[in-house]
């Protein structure tokens, strides 16, 4: 199972931020999507999701879902965005059972087997504790872990993921960098943005790096996140330095340089 | 909830058992408070004539000595009672479907002028000398177009905004312009007959009810309160936010136009037979929430039962209490605050 996009452009009242952009998202894979701030991450989430109309094709294995395919296109793709606060105190099964919506007729509410499912799904990312708690007094990572479960409750093959390791501790961003591996191989498709390049030599099996509404590079970690696209990206020089095992991290080049 | 445990297989972990208890035990205390709503008031009618009167008209015996108490309970109190219900049920259901809309806790069903709307058209039909059934029309109408004049609006002025957002500020737009016609229309009326009927139906009040009231509003409460019960999962998603629910498969732009104008059907309906009651869109929802959680399917029923419960005690209260009968406005106002403030106090969870 795939999702291509086809030269996708899109943008906001006339003015263009996307160009042309292709690329494809198969099952299994997990493809980091990283850019500046205002580069067009969040444009190119909402034109796959079908949020923001947008010129090109967008096709899921092979089927081009309209608008009127909401019900569809959620079939296929969920999305995770990133840790809210909701106006009201549901509790953490009842936001997971809120993906369960394409699954449940207009007129109907959820049955045995839709708690069941959120249920499992909360277990599967280890918030199964949460279940009973108003999701409003999680902490930051837990709310995390409760709108993937929705995701997983959706029963959908691709996930997007709006940064979620945004507000995280550390610690909450290595635990979340790990269930997005562990989905990947259970076949599971999942694009996600980051602000931070070391998250995509942790977790993704490719990259796309963005800039001004542009790919400029695309592939594995190792070959796409090289110095001069990072330099290009954010704009400042950035080591990539390989450990002896073979992992690779970013760290700033000289902090006076970081400055400049 | 926690005797799920272990088990995912237990669906109690969503609370259904206690939620579904609660809107039982809340059918049963609103049964309770109709029968002694029934039973009391200036002409004190006992358990044994009430059965009397209601075995004499089931048999249609017409026994003469029954007729006062007849005519007290069929002219009288069954349909105030019934309009009390009706326009609690009706404030309440609507304040809680706009609140999980507009994701606000702070709103109630005046938000998109409808209120304004209904004020003003009881003022013009006031002013005109038109017959109370007309009256009660009139408000109906102008508070059905107000909400129209602020979806058209809103339409005209929204691009690629946050909707919700514009269709709040186009409601206040609304409501002040209606306001303002209402000022209006107290200014030229007559001060000695016409300015005080306006100023007493904004008071609100079930003094006047008729049964033909109560068929109007049960028949518009009905079809406005019928496709909210149904949509009520898909109502739910709404508080996640426009972006998220769409993501989950929903038609926003539409459910958002169907719960509106079913909103608004009620609470026109409700304004115009009753006239102004403030407090029960607003309050009541939240008292539901306290009970049952946020989760719309549980919330709907249970704020409709609130609402019918509290109007309606609110009601008997009023006609039963004072020598002088105090509008209905104004009671819900002076009673609605304190338990606000102390279910505020006691409230565990926050912002509920």
């Amino acid at each position: 199972m795939n999702i291509s996009l086809v030269n996708i452009s899109a943008g906001y009242n006339g003015c263009p931020v996307l160009r042309n952009i292709s690329a494809t998202l198969q099952s299994g894979e997990v493809i980091c999507l990283l850019g500046p701030n205002g580069s067009g991450k969040t444009t190119l989430f909402r034109s796959i999701l079908g949020l923001l109309p947008s010129t090109g094709k967008i096709l899921f294995d092979g089927e081009e879902f309209g608008t009127a395919d909401r019900r569809k296109r959620s079939r296929m793709l969920a999305y995770v965005p990133q840790a809210h606060t909701p106006p009201f105190p549901f509790t953490g099964l009842e936001v997971v059972l809120s993906g369960r919506t394409p699954h449940i007729g207009p007129f109907s509410t959820p049955s045995d087997i839709d708690y069941r499912i959120a249920m499992g799904a909360l277990e599967t990312v280890g918030a199964g504790h949460h279940a009973g708690r108003a999701y409003t007094e999680l902490s930051g990572g837990e709310r995390q872990l409760v709108l993937i479960a929705r995701a997983l409750a959706q029963q959908s093959r691709f996930l997007i993921m709006d940064e979620p390791t945004s507000h995280l501790d550390y610690g909450n961003q290595l635990k979340i960098t790990q269930t997005v591996r562990t989905l990947a191989q259970t076949g599971m498709g999942i694009i996600l943005t980051t602000h931070t390049p070391d998250q995509a030599f942790l977790c993704a099996t490719r990259v796309i790096a963005l800039c001004r509404g542009a790919i400029i590079a695309q592939g594995p970690p190792a070959g796409a996140l090289t110095e001069p696209v990072l330099k290009a990206m954010y704009g400042v020089t950035i080591d990539v330095v390989a450990l002896e095992d073979g992992r690779r991290v970013c760290t700033p080049a000289t902090a006076q340089e970081a400055v400049a | 909830m926690k005797s799920g445990g272990k088990h995912p297989e237990n669906r109690d972990l969503g609370g259904t058992a206690s939620k579904t208890a609660t809107i039982l035990v809340l059918s049963t205390g609103l049964l309770l408070t109709c029968l002694v709503a029934l039973r009391t008031g200036r002409y004190s009618l006992g358990m044994h004539d009430l059965l009397a009167v209601f075995r004499d008209t089931l048999s249609g015996t017409g026994d003469p000595l029954l007729s006062v108490p007849r005519l007290v309970v069929f002219n009288v109190r069954l349909p105030r009672i019934l309009a009390a219900v009706l326009v609690g049920a009706a404030l309440s259901g609507a304040g809680a479907c706009y609140q999980g809309l507009f994701r606000n806790p702070m709103v109630e069903p005046s938000l998109l002028g409808v209120t304004a709307g209904a004020a003003f058209g009881a003022a013009i039909g006031i002013l005109m000398s038109l017959d109370i059934a007309l009256v009660q029309l009139t408000a109906f109408l102008s508070g059905l177009c107000a909400m129209a004049a602020t979806m058209i609006l809103s339409a005209a002025v929204n691009r690629h905004g946050d909707r919700t957002f514009t269709l709040i500020l186009c409601g206040i737009v609304t409501g002040t312009l209606f306001s303002a016609f209402l000022a209006l229309a107290k200014y030229v009326a007559d001060p000695y007959s016409k300015l005080p009927a306006i100023t007493y139906w904004l008071m609100g009040s079930l003094a006047t009810v008729t049964i033909h009231d109560v068929r109007f509003a049960a028949v518009s409460i009905t079809i406005g309160l019928v496709p909210l019960v149904l949509l009520r999962w898909r109502i739910n998603t709404m508080a996640f936010g426009d972006d998220e629910a769409r993501t989950l498969g929903v038609n926003t732009d539409a459910l958002r136009v169907i719960a509106i104008v079913c909103s608004t059907l009620m609470t026109a309906a409700a304004v115009s037979v009753s006239g102004m009651i403030g407090w029960v869109g607003l309050v009541i929802p939240h008292l539901a929430r306290m009970l049952v959680g946020p989760s719309f399917a549980a919330l709907l029923p249970a704020a409709i039962l609130l609402g019918a419960l509290f109007l309606l005690g609110v009601d008997t209260l009023a006609r039963v209490v004072f020598p002088l009968e105090i509008p209905l406005g104004i009671m819900t106002a002076i009673m609605g605050a304190p338990v606000f403030v102390t279910l505020l106090a006691r409230g565990k969870r926050g912002w509920i």
